[in-house]
């Protein structure tokens, strides 16, 4: 067992190299994957894959026993006794890392701590593993590598624990989206696909000691990519993606630039004032892209919309993420297919500008994201074209009706006497 | 003469629907620059108080909106909106609002606030077109329709953005006397009560309804004066009298003011002479001539007598309120400045200086007077209502900057009557040709060029003489075509140079959010300065929710509206005591301000400074107000006078006096700032060198500076744990610090 634990980023990888032997004298189908349930709540993300094959395999959330949180691991075919698998469980985990020192200076090194077990996790008898840790950059006290191996360890009971812990330096921003809404309003009419993201995000790392000084902030500026602070964002859009707005609650932000890449569209831009640890700020962009980039016509007569569940952004961790999907008036026998499992999906309806029954809402919600979920997932629905001509008939008829009432307004007397002429 | 199978008469309503449909597009779009040159954002200061409340009055519901008492402005008094505030602005957008959400139309409020004062400006062009066809036609309609779509006088408070009660009065003050001018001439209850309605509408939206209030009675004053009193008068003054009365007392605000103050008693005062002559006219109607003079002199006497006698005694006990500060400095400009600083203090308040008529009206305030002289002319009731109008709106533009607001429209309607009077005599071409059967109608050849919106009627008439002229050239002197070309070319010319005037004032003077600043960047690309937004967003998403902000007045509103925190003071300026506290932290040391601040609960206190970028409407450049309205309430504690030099200049560089260079405001704008230049700071509003030495706070921290150095944000210390009091506290650590560092050498 060779466990590999990144900390470069502020969201914990932790990669698994499992050498599994079925010692049983039945075939066996199933793994069980245990993780302390201290870690098991910031878990974001798990897959596992065969190494030969490249297949995954199904995962399953089951039983708490223990303070330790088990997942089940489907193989997709039984093993024989004495004989061996080799398949790699790859997990992701938001806020198992924190800052120490709480509080630095504006310009000062941030710490991070992060603890676990030095021992892969395991619920069999393991004869042999390894960790290793691997940092940003050689940090650490008294050593000068950026990767950190502890074992190997041989002959470890099943649940063996002993702390491990890691104070390393991390000079980046640790941003944390507290909750990300992506609104995708898909219209016929236009054939255009409208996204709107809004973020509501912290900065988490090591909170600013003091206050904020913008005589020092601007002395070292030449600095600034040493520090914490986070003032530049990027984003990538589709490449097709137009009349790219940025904004807040209180207007427009102009502090941002687009560039037009080969296969993408580059938004650049700063929050009104830069980040420190603490530090909050909330924003939303949106922008156009035509509909046929993302949609397809399937035979079986129904639409079916293919996008990305997030669009990452500098490896934050999202606290929760809601996708609202709003289809066109009229759809119907709508289907959502996820490649991860999702918290929770409400169907509801939306209306807007010239609707009269309102659209078809769906909105999925989903805690402790990482860049991992950034995969596309599908809705399928079956729409009319008849139902294009709904909104110009409506609204013919709501004026139709306005003249009507105006012409028989118009041929009533009102007035108490006679109009003496 | 058929076109599209109308008849004459349906054509010009047909072109006149079309011109003024025009105009009315003109109107809206000529205020759009600001939105399109940054964006669709709420303006200046009071508009966003008024977006705040609209936002409020829609997310919750008309009676939460009526009963609203806001305790996060004014802390720790409140203030009680509902009954504080002319609703009529924040129900009208709410009410569009909820009408559009019901078709299933989600237009954000925002954009509903920003665009409403163009949308009424469309209006008002509309009831200008009324008002100017019922004093003379309505090709003079067209023409101030079209003369109040685009003159600056008014634009300056409709801009999109300029989201403000007078966005919509102005519509309202017009449509009124509209509706008041048609009652009078048609005697009829009808349209009294719907200018009673209107009136209350006003009364709803705007303070300035006073205006109308006794502008209507002052009427029908002279007009009983002239020995006009008729049945029509009656009726119509009565009716909208008593109903507007009762209306208006609806508003909170309001209340029983109409039966209380002076400003009202006018109305009163008419309504009541009315009710006497009416009844001496019918007394007349039944009496012999003889028997009637002696009753009617001994019945005005004593009429006279009591209601004279009761309106004294009435004020003497208090039951009717003298006159308010505001209006006394309409009668006396130097009241305000001796009395109530807070009034001067504003610089809408000023009088008004002799280039700005120009500059908000061009050739309309010269036209202005012949238009008066036509109506002098032909004098029916109306037009005495006009010239009523113009000699009193004249008198308070020029008191206040602000009332040329009130001015505008009646100088455009003055001015349309007198052009398109000089219109119809140089292009009556009956004059000229009594052979010419049919007559070139001048409405039909208007729509060729409708798109010249103003000068349409004059490029017209070019058109038309230069037909005539292949028929006649015999006729010379003041009615020859030569000279009417002339005349009518130059017209022509004045009017183009009007709309060039008002578009070019529009856009550069009153088309800036003044929330957003642009500048040039070297390379000729725009560069939005956004120092406000950017400090007053850190302060809506880093501070905590129950932060109480202490800044001067003016910013007030910003920072409920956009930072949405407590403020101790607002544009709202109902507490002078507050404000002077506030002035007084502000001018006084450190130790005096912090026990002020430490008593309001001050967590942080925000400045404007702007001495990097040269932005003048600094605190530093307020600070004398500040002093000065402190200066009334604390006169022991502040003193104007030690705030100039021995020479008696305003100072903030070496000579600035000890007293300047202690107040916190002083210490908070520069704090820091001489380190930035690495010696002595350049304050490049003032144009002065700081002092050398380093300003010390040791009861204030910076929170935050915007990236210009335009809003400093400072956090106000907690008290210190051991119980020195802060200046120990900052002593001794620095102390303790340079020691430290001292060793380590």
């Amino acid at each position: 067992m060779a466990r590999t634990i990144d900390l470069s980023s502020y969201v914990v990888r932790e990669s698994t190299a499992v050498v599994s032997q079925n010692v049983h004298t039945e075939p066996v189908g199933e793994y069980y994957f245990p993780i302390p349930d201290v870690l098991a709540e910031h878990l974001a993300y798990i897959e596992v894959k065969e190494k030969k094959t490249d297949k995954f395999f199904a995962v399953e959330k089951v039983d708490l026993v223990k303070w330790t949180q088990y997942y089940k691991i489907y193989f997709d075919h039984r093993i024989d006794p004495q004989e061996k698998i080799l398949f790699i469980v790859k997990t992701a985990y938001t806020h198992a890392v924190t800052p120490y020192p709480f509080e630095i200076a504006q310009t000062g090194r941030q710490n991070l701590i992060y603890r676990g077990n030095i021992y892969g996790n395991s619920a069999y008898y393991t004869e042999k593993q390894k960790t290793n840790v691997k940092l940003v950059k050689p940090g650490l006290v008294s050593r000068n590598t950026n990767i950190i191996t502890y074992g190997s360890f041989s002959d470890q009971e099943p649940g063996a624990f002993d702390e491990l812990s890691v104070h390393y330096e991390f000079q980046q921003a640790i941003l944390t989206v507290k909750g990300l809404r992506r609104d995708l309003e898909i219209s016929h009419w236009g054939g255009n696909l409208a996204v709107e993201e809004h973020f509501n995000l912290t900065h988490d790392g090591a909170k600013l000691k003091g206050q904020f000084s913008r005589l020092e902030y601007q002395q070292t500026q030449f600095i600034h990519h040493e520090t914490t602070m986070a003032r530049d964002f990027l984003v990538k859009l589709p490449a097709r993606a137009s009349d790219v707005y940025y904004r807040d609650e209180i207007g427009n932000v102009s502090t941002s630039r687009l560039r037009n890449e080969r296969d993408t569209t580059v938004l650049e831009f700063r929050p009104r004032y830069p980040l420190f640890g603490g530090w909050n700020y909330t924003w939303h962009y949106g922008y156009n892209v035509p509909l046929g980039d993302f949609l397809r016509y399937h035979k079986s007569g129904r639409y079916i919309l293919n996008i990305p569940f997030i669009n990452p952004l500098h490896n934050a961790a999202f606290d929760h993420v809601q996708v609202r999907i709003i289809l066109p008036e009229g759809a119907s026998n709508v289907k959502v297919e996820t490649p991860f499992p999702i918290s929770r999906e409400t169907h509801g309806v939306h209306k807007t500008y010239f609707d009269s029954k309102g659209r078809y809402l769906v909105v999925l919600d989903k805690f402790n994201v990482v860049e991992e979920h950034s995969k596309n997932f599908q809705v399928s629905y079956e729409y009319n074209s008849l139902e294009l001509l709904r909104k110009p008939l409506v609204a013919t008829t709501f004026f139709l009706c306005g003249f009507l009432l105006n012409m028989v307004f118009s041929r009533m007397e009102f007035s108490i006497g006679k109009k003496v002429q | 003469m058929k076109v599209l199978g109308l008849d004459p008469q349906h054509q010009a309503s047909l072109l006149k629907v079309i011109i003024l449909g025009l105009i009315a597009a003109v109107a809206i779009s000529s205020r759009l620059f600001s939105i399109i040159r940054f964006e669709s954002v709420i303006h200046e200061f009071d508009p966003w108080f008024n977006y705040r409340t609209t936002r409020r009055l829609v997310q919750t519901n008309f009676y939460e909106f009526w009963n609203w008492f806001d305790e996060r402005s004014w802390y720790p008094l409140g203030r009680v909106v509902g009954g504080t505030v002319y609703p009529g602005l924040m129900v009208t957008s709410a009410t569009i609002h909820n009408i559009l959400h019901a078709l299933n139309f989600p237009v954000d409020i925002r954009n509903i606030c920003v665009l409403l004062a163009p949308l009424f400006s469309a209006f008002t062009a509309i009831a200008a077109y009324l008002l100017t066809s019922e004093m003379k036609d309505s090709s003079a309609g067209l023409l101030a329709a079209a003369f109040i779509g685009v003159a600056p006088g008014y634009i300056s408070r409709s801009v999109a953005g300029s989201y403000d009660n007078e966005g919509i009065a102005i519509f309202l003050l017009m449509f009124t006397f509209y509706l008041w001018i048609k009652s009078l001439k048609e005697g009829s209850a009808f349209f009294g009560g719907l200018t009673a309605l209107f009136y209350f509408y006003m009364v709803a939206a705007w303070g300035g309804y006073v205006f109308i209030i006794n502008l209507i009675p002052l009427h029908v004053f002279a007009l009983i004066l002239m020995g006009r009193f008729s049945t029509r008068l009656y009726v119509a003054y009565s009716s909208f009298y008593v109903l507007g009365t009762l209306m208006s007392m609806q508003i909170p605000f309001v209340g029983f003011q109409p039966t209380r103050t002076s400003e009202h008693m006018a109305a009163l005062g008419i309504f009541g002479l009315l009710q006497i002559i009416a009844f001496v006219e019918l007394v007349r109607s039944h009496l012999a001539s003889n028997q009637f003079q002696i009753l009617f002199k001994g019945f005005i006497f004593i009429s006279f007598v009591t209601m004279f006698s009761a309106l004294v005694i009435l004020t003497v006990s208090g039951y009717i309120a003298p006159w308010t500060g505001r209006f006394y400095s309409l009668w006396d400009t130097g009241y305000a400045k001796k009395y109530i600083p807070i009034i001067a203090s504003v610089s809408e308040h000023q009088p008004t200086a002799w280039p700005s008529f120009f500059f908000d009206l061009e050739m309309l305030i010269f036209l202005f007077p012949a238009g008066i002289y036509l109506c002098f002319k032909e004098l029916r009731d109306e037009h005495v209502f006009v010239i009523l109008y113009g000699i009193t709106a004249s008198y308070f533009a020029g008191v206040m900057v602000r009332l040329m607001l009130t001015l505008t429209p009646i100088v455009c309607v003055s001015s349309a009557i007198a052009i398109s009077r000089l219109l119809d005599t140089y292009l009556d071409i009956n004059v000229v040709d009594p052979e010419t059967s049919e007559p070139t109608p001048v409405v039909e050849s208007k729509p060729k060029d409708k798109h010249k919106k103003v000068g349409d009627s004059s490029r017209s008439a070019a058109t038309s003489t230069k037909a005539e002229k292949k028929k006649k050239k015999q006729f010379f002197g003041i009615i020859g075509n030569d000279t009417r070309g002339l005349i009518l070319l130059n017209f022509f010319f004045f009017l183009v140079i009007f709309v060039w005037h008002c578009t070019w004032v529009t856009s550069n003077a009153y088309s800036s959010p003044s929330i957003v600043l642009a500048s040039r960047q070297a390379d000729g690309s725009q560069y939005i300065i956004d120092d406000f937004r950017e400090a007053y967003y850190w302060l809506r998403k880093n501070t905590d929710d129950s932060a109480k902000v202490m800044s001067w007045w003016d910013y007030g509103y910003q920072i409920a509206g956009m930072a949405d925190r407590t403020t101790l003071v607002d544009n709202n300026t109902w507490n002078n005591t507050h404000i002077a506290t506030v002035g007084k932290a502000m001018s006084s040391s450190e130790d005096v301000a912090y026990e002020i601040m430490r008593r309001h609960d001050v967590t942080h206190v925000l400045i404007i400074f702007g001495g990097l970028l040269g932005y003048s409407g600094d605190d530093i450049n307020k600070f004398l107000w500040m002093i000065r309205i402190a200066e009334g309430v604390y006169p022991d504690d502040v003193k104007e006078g030690n705030f100039f030099t021995a020479r008696g200049e305003y100072r903030v560089d070496d000579e600035a006096t000890p007293t300047m260079r202690k107040s916190i405001m002083y210490k908070m704008s520069y704090h820091n700032y001489n380190e930035l230049f690495g010696g002595q700071g350049q304050d490049r509003v003032r144009g002065a060198r700081l002092p050398a030495e380093k300003i010390k706070l040791s009861t204030l921290e910076e929170a935050f500076t915007s990236e210009n150095w335009i809003v400093r944000i400072y956090k106000v210390k907690d008290l210190d744990n051991i119980g020195r009091n802060l200046e120990q506290a900052s002593a001794f650590e620095a102390g303790k610090k340079s020691r430290r560092s001292k060793k380590k050498q």
